[in-house]
């Protein structure tokens, strides 16, 4: 499956989902292929710290793309891996809208926030456009930096599922310290002591979410762990 | 004939496709200007480089990158 983490904003915490997924995908055995979309490059070098921890964790392959040349080369590419993640840059660019032509799954996150639930429209339309390139195209959201507490959770989610042709994932992912720890590390949070066993597995349904059609296929050792 | 120019003609989707992401523009390629060059480095050294990017949560090469430009100034 090629899944594209992408948003035409920035701020929503975009950079750490592509890699904490792809890491739990490689963790579970699955051959990853990320390609780094995103000029400030953090999956690249997360891909890089990764390789250089000690003791080594599941790796998955890493390359940089842009514009164009992603759809050029993921015709290649597709058929060499199990799964692929695309990390684009919080913009429309060339690049986010290449990924949309060749993605699966578009999953977009947002923020609790109105100023951020307000790119939901802007977001929607770019879907819907790509769709009429790529129209097996599933379009998902999710609540990403949530809130620990409070309502603002639930308002958000109610805002989602007001966006045409994006799906809401029923899931959040809560600001927590762990992914950032665990980004600096080149870990996911599933692999990154001291365990975060909320951070973890808000991550791991987010996957069994997205994956929910293949994870049965396979075993899945990092939710085991949890 | 035995010439063939592979992209002279492109299916409807892939002409779709090529408005449709060329409709903004592309950023710069991040690697455009930049080189790729071979060094000896002695193995201790480069373990404290590893060690102190790490701890920054940068590259290896990024933390090269800082430190030859503080140097430089």
């Amino acid at each position: 499956m090629i899944l594209s983490v992408a948003h035409i904003k920035g701020g929503v915490g975009k950079s750490l989902l592509p890699v904490n997924i792809a890491a739990v995908l490689a963790q579970r055995g699955r051959d990853v292929l990320v390609i780094d979309a995103d000029e400030q490059g953090s999956a690249a070098t997360f891909a890089q710290i990764r390789a250089e921890a000690n003791p080594q964790p599941a790796q998955f392959a890493t390359i940089r793309l842009c514009g164009a040349a992603i759809r050029q080369q993921m015709t290649k590419l597709g058929e060499k891996y199990d799964e692929v993640v695309i990390d684009t840059g919080g913009r429309d660019t060339g690049s986010l809208r290449a990924a949309l032509t060749v993605a699966d799954v578009v999953l977009i996150p947002f923020q609790p926030r109105s100023v951020d639930l307000w790119a939901g429209a802007p977001i929607a339309a770019l879907v819907a456009e790509a769709k009429h390139v790529n129209e097996a195209l599933r379009a998902c959201s999710i609540l990403n930096m949530a809130d620990s507490q409070g309502h603002d959770n639930e308002d958000a989610f109610d805002a989602l599922k007001t966006i045409d042709g994006v799906e809401p994932l029923a899931l959040a992912i809560v600001r927590r310290k762990a992914f950032p720890n665990s980004f600096s590390n080149g870990l996911s949070v599933a692999e990154h002591t001291p365990r975060d066993p909320k951070a973890v597995d808000e991550l791991l349904s987010v996957v069994d979410a997205l994956y929910i059609h293949r994870v049965n296929g396979y075993q899945d050792a990092s939710r085991r762990q949890a | 004939m035995a010439i063939k120019m592979p992209h002279a003609v492109k299916p409807d989707t892939d002409r779709k496709a090529d408005a449709f992401i060329r409709a903004k523009p592309t950023l710069t390629d991040p690697d455009a200007g930049k080189t790729v060059v071979n060094m000896r480095f002695d193995v201790a050294l480069l373990k404290r480089i590893d060690e102190a990017a790490r701890k920054q949560g940068i590259s290896r090469t990024a933390w090269l990158h800082v430190a030859a430009s503080k140097a430089l100034e």
